[in-house]
């Protein structure tokens, strides 16, 4: 594992975090997120891939203080996540912010979208009734929605289009650090690439940093300068994209990697390599 | 036309519609769906959500949803149109020539019984054998689907098994009949990774070795190329181009199928910038 940086400006930072669900009746416990240290640097892409079960949406939990972690420290511009009080996480909410995979679930099909994009500037801001109108119409403008549909309710957008409203509302607050989970998964191929490339320009204008899940290696090839491979709760490879994808160094990686399909038939697929040094078909915790 | 032997199943200029659906289309689900499928060949029917791939494999089961009817068409099976024939007729074909898997194999499997006891059930049915010869069969049907303990797999229940394993009894299943036509709808598309390679080398192996001929479901092109005979690709309600896999993908020559591609790649798009 590559050593964090010498930090630039390590807008976050993840130190030893781990969380254990206690089982219930028959079931062990699991071991979601076991000694996982990070560090991410002020307009950074970081991928996180693993398959179901890796334990990477519950380290997106507790970095955005949604779960506690058991063990560890997490820090976002220098603020403790970890065991922080609820008011001051709803505080720093405006600078940490949400997208996920169900673009659909995640709006409210009683609002208008105007009111949903709306929503965080009258939690977290005091701009008056005009500001906030105008506000939302930049917000629609930049991530290329018509104007017009803040009029609409969610259910008369496709799916693409709803996805473009969620990534409105989490950058209306102008966040520091947005966390995308599976934010493509949902979606045909035929959007995903320009939900990508409209994530990719926002983050160049505003200096965001992104922390991206995914099982999708496009999406994360397409977006990411730097992966961490989770497996069973640890980090077992983290480095640049390039490094990662390209050369791997774990089994495991070799693993994910070797199991892309892809679209061109003159690619023909690589034997699977062995998969005895992290046998998981016998092991009934995983892939659940 | 129908009686080519090359062929197992044609579906011609097949027209369904819905009274409430496809506002884009006036109700109209499948325009005018043309689709062949060669015998022993898998074949990739791809689109995007909403383009009438599992709609087509419906019609083909004739298992459409109440509101949705087959306007005109054919659906030729080893020569036989299957919209001819009675309900009783076609209760004969389904399952016994015509086998179905789905996305979600979990949903598919019966919770309360255990897996011996439902394919049991399809021995019984379908080859009316006696209670020692269903749970010999079972077995070796779990081992030829790749299932490494088929005794325990055999007493377990489905909520014992992990995705893979649950579609692995499901594709068990549904050859147990020894159906000559497979339809797979997106059956890898809920499970990880290198378990979706598993399933689809499964597939494509128990479609060499038993001559199968598999209708193969998918929004994936990387399946279509890597498992794949053939393709046709589907978009709003009609078959927009088939033919052999290869010449689909490098030589795509409907313009949705090129957008298709090119999305898929999606790092071929980097090269290109907007």
């Amino acid at each position: 594992m590559t050593p964090p940086a010498e930090a630039v400006e390590a807008i976050i930072e993840v130190e030893h975090v781990s969380k254990r669900f206690i089982g219930r009746r028959g079931t062990g416990d699991v071991q979601a997120v076991d000694d996982v240290s990070l560090s991410i640097e002020r307009g950074e892409t970081l991928g996180i891939v693993g398959e179901s079960g890796s334990g990477k949406s519950t380290l997106a939990r507790i970095m955005l203080g949604l779960i506690d972690a058991d063990a560890g420290e997490v820090r976002i511009l220098g603020r403790r996540i970890t065991g922080a009080r609820r008011k001051d996480l709803r505080r720093w909410r405006a600078d940490m912010q949400i997208i996920v995979q169900n673009a659909t679930e995640a709006l409210n099909p009683r609002m208008r979208i105007g009111e949903i994009v709306a929503e965080p500037l009258l939690l977290h801001t005091r701009m008056d009734d005009e500001s906030r109108t105008s506000r939302v119409r930049e917000l629609l403008k930049a991530v290329r929605l018509p104007v017009r549909i803040a009029q609409s309710y969610p259910h008369q957008l496709s799916g693409g289009q709803q996805q473009r409203v969620n990534i409105a509302r989490a950058i209306a607050t102008e966040p520091d650090f947005v966390l995308l989970d599976e934010p493509t998964s949902s979606l045909d191929v035929s959007v995903r690439g320009e939900v990508l490339d409209l994530l990719v320009d926002i983050q160049r204008s505003s200096h965001l940093t992104y922390v991206i899940i995914s099982h999708d290696l496009p999406t994360i090839r397409h977006v990411c300068d730097h992966v961490a491979v989770m497996y069973r709760g640890r980090i077992v490879e983290v480095g640049e994209a390039d490094q990662v994808l390209r050369r791997p160094r774990h089994p495991y990686t070799k693993f994910l990697l070797g199991a892309e399909l892809p679209v061109d038939p003159g690619m023909s697929l690589a034997p699977q390599p062995s998969n005895k040094e992290f046998d998981f078909t016998s092991d009934p915790e995983w892939n659940r | 036309m129908a009686d080519l032997p090359r062929e197992i199943l044609s579906v011609e200029n097949l027209h369904v519609s819905a009274l409430r659906g496809a506002p884009d289309r006036n109700g109209e689900i499948l325009r005018g769906v043309s689709l062949v499928i060669e015998k022993g060949s898998m074949t990739g029917l791809v689109g995007e959500s909403g383009s009438g791939k599992s709609m087509t494999a419906r019609a083909v089961m004739r298992q459409l949803p109440l509101e949705v009817t087959i306007e005109a068409g054919r659906i030729t099976l080893n020569g036989q149109n299957l919209l001819d024939l009675s309900a009783e007729e076609m209760r004969a074909i389904r399952g016994a020539q015509i086998a179905m898997v789905f996305q979600n194999s979990k949903t598919a499997l019966h919770p309360m019984l255990s897996v011996e006891r439902q394919m049991g059930e399809v021995a019984r049915t379908h080859r009316g054998m006696k209670r020692r010869k269903r749970r010999a069969l079972a077995r070796e049907y779990l081992e030829t689907c790749g299932i490494p303990d088929p005794d325990r797999v055999a007493r377990a229940y489905p909520h014992e098994l992990s995705g893979g394993m649950a579609q692995r009894v499901v594709i068990a299943m549904a050859l147990m009949p020894r159906p000559q036509l497979l339809i797979a709808d997106e059956p890898t598309t809920s499970l990880d990774a290198t378990v979706q390679r598993q399933i689809l080398e499964l597939i494509r192996d128990l479609q060499q070795r038993l001559h199968l001929s598999v209708l193969m479901i998918t929004h994936d092109l990387g399946i279509v190329a890597q498992f794949c005979d053939r393709a046709a690709v589907m978009n709003r309600g009609t078959v927009v181009e088939q033919g052999p896999r290869d010449r689909i993908l490098t030589e795509p020559r409907a313009p949705y199928t090129r957008r298709l591609v090119a999305a898929s790649r999606l790092e071929k798009l980097e090269e290109n910038p907007r």
